[in-house]
């Protein structure tokens, strides 16, 4: 099933409310689609039905931490970018980047972080 | 030396009687034939009883002779027997004036003169003894003062030592009270570096949120074009923020409450509470590592007699280590019911892991302190010990049992408070 509208797909994968608050409001107001989960396994659901040009996924995470839910996504969508996030230094990040993720984001962030994320996304796509 | 008797009589023959008499007797003789020959004698040798006759020659009547003799050594005693005729009468005035024990007069019974020399040297041993005794008492008596005199030193002596003593145990006391003390934070701070990822975790997060809303607010509010619905919007964010920042505030208070040191002070505790309370703060961190937590809390529980920091960290200590005995998650159950133990009332708490358990011969020393199997700084083996400490002087226990690769489970009982 492909997405409909011409918006680009944002995937973010944090069990924090607030957080997937803060990126839907933030980014919808910015003209973006976002999908906002709670954990891993719903992340890949919706990675299964959806093309999403990016996902902000964090690295604390019951169920499926956010690295097995890097790898998995890949799998399924490899063309999807991932950004982690993390809330304390951890060896997980490492990990991550070394699994694929283009970059990450580390809590409490700016929101010019995200944003600028985003313009750079915009701007390889027009490239296109 | 002892038995010396000297007679001083000229009359040979009776003179030779009388030592013959005394010499079968068993007593040691010597005899003279005047004054001088006595004298000299006497300068040379002591002699327990002189005999002499009063009447002697050259000069010299036995009397006289005695006298000199016993100023030789004026100290030292002499019997005396004078032997006289009835002719002599000024003789027992002069005698007794010398001091003489006996007077015989010529001519005597033998059986007189023995008894008398008999019971006159019989008498003056008594005497000699009697002295020696008075002595000998004496000695011990003026031995015992000062053997008395030493011992009210020592009591006086001890009981300065003794006082010492116990202002140095005193003293020691203090110390280790406050070493213990500090240990006891020093264990806390331990285990608040354990916490510290999970807090840092929870803080972070609200944080990042405060943080994002406030940003984006003040972007919306800052484009020319700002319409009322912006501020409908806005007041949502504004809301969100001011919740995430009560989310830290309860956050930290947590973490500075149990960070405090605190005052022994007991209360009454209601478990259930504290558990619940504890795990507010680590059951985020539980979830993240897979854990699945259960409680089983049995109903109406009673509560117990003790101090809440203490106990909050009693639970935090045993719930991370059940945390790190299960990297790759597992079940954590909490139980706590009612139990009778010797009669009263008492409160069960058990925390059962299903983590790689402990071996046999560690799980003796478990609650040694300094005893530790992990490798990061920020086990320093205190927890356990601390822990122990804290249940004892609750008058409680903690046991542990364990099935290697299985199960861990360590349970706390404490006496329920009697008001």
């Amino acid at each position: 099933m492909k997405n409909k509208s011409k918006k680009i797909c944002v995937l973010v994968v944090d069990d924090e409310d607030v957080m997937r608050n803060l990126f839907t409001d933030l980014l919808t107001e910015r003209g973006y689609e976002v999908i906002a989960v709670k954990n891993g396994l719903e992340a890949v659901e919706k990675v299964k039905e959806i093309n999403f040009a990016i996902a902000f996924i964090d690295v604390h995470m019951p169920l499926m931490n956010g690295v097995e839910t890097l790898m998995t996504i890949k799998k399924i969508k490899p063309q999807t970018r991932i950004v982690m996030m993390d809330s304390f230094p951890n060896a997980l990040i490492e990990e991550a980047r070394r699994e694929g993720a283009i970059t990450c984001i580390h809590k409490p962030f700016e929101i010019n972080e995200v944003t600028d994320i985003m313009e750079e996304i915009v701007e390889q796509k027009e490239r296109i | 030396m002892k038995e010396q008797i000297l007679i001083i009589e000229d009359d040979e023959a009776f003179r030779k009687t009388l030592t013959n008499l005394l010499k079968k007797e068993g007593y040691s003789v010597t005899g003279v034939s005047d004054g001088f020959q006595a004298i000299e004698l006497a300068k040379k040798s002591l002699f327990e009883l002189i005999i002499a006759d009063v009447r002697l020659p050259k000069g010299m009547d036995g009397i006289e002779a005695v006298s000199i003799i016993k100023g030789i050594r004026p100290e030292i005693k002499v019997i005396v027997i004078i032997i006289t005729g009835y002719t002599d009468e000024n003789a027992p005035v002069r005698a007794l004036r010398m001091g003489v024990d006996d007077y015989l007069y010529k001519p005597f019974k033998m059986e007189v003169f023995l008894h008398s020399v008999e019971r006159n040297i019989k008498m003056y041993r008594l005497e000699e003894e009697k002295k020696e005794h008075l002595e000998m008492l004496e000695k011990m008596n003026e031995e015992l003062n000062v053997a008395q005199h030493e011992l009210i030193q020592s009591k006086k002596e001890l009981e300065d030592y003794s006082k010492r003593l116990e202002q140095k145990v005193e003293e020691r006391t203090k110390q280790l009270k406050e070493t213990q003390s500090q240990l006891v934070q020093s264990a806390k701070m331990s285990t608040i570096g354990q916490l510290g990822s999970a807090v840092a975790h929870e803080l972070n997060n609200p944080i990042g949120g405060i943080l994002g809303y406030a940003q984006f607010i003040l972007q919306k509010l800052s484009k020319p074009d700002v319409v009322p619905k912006d501020f409908k919007t806005c007041k949502q964010y504004i809301a969100y923020i001011e919740e995430e920042a009560k989310r830290c505030k309860s956050i930290v208070e947590n973490l500075l409450s149990f960070s405090r040191k605190p005052l022994i002070a007991l209360e009454s505790v209601d478990i259930k509470q504290l558990i619940e309370n504890t795990l507010s703060i680590i059951r985020h961190q539980l979830e993240l590592q897979n854990i699945k937590l259960t409680t089983n809390y049995e109903p109406k529980l009673p509560s117990i007699s003790g101090n809440v920091n203490q106990l909050q960290q009693v639970f935090t200590n045993i719930i991370i280590n059940a945390q790190h005995a299960m990297p790759k998650g597992g079940k954590l159950n909490i139980r706590v019911s009612t139990k009778m133990k010797d009669g009263k009332k008492h409160l069960e708490i058990s925390f059962k892991d299903t983590g790689c358990g402990i071996p046999k011969k560690n799980l003796e020393k478990v609650f040694e302190p300094f005893f530790t199997t992990k490798e990061d700084w920020q086990s320093i083996g205190l927890g356990l010990s601390i822990t122990y400490q804290i249940i004892k002087e609750l008058k409680g226990i903690i046991t542990a049992q364990s099935k290697v690769g299985k199960e861990t489970t360590f349970t706390i009982t404490l006496p329920v408070s009697s008001s």
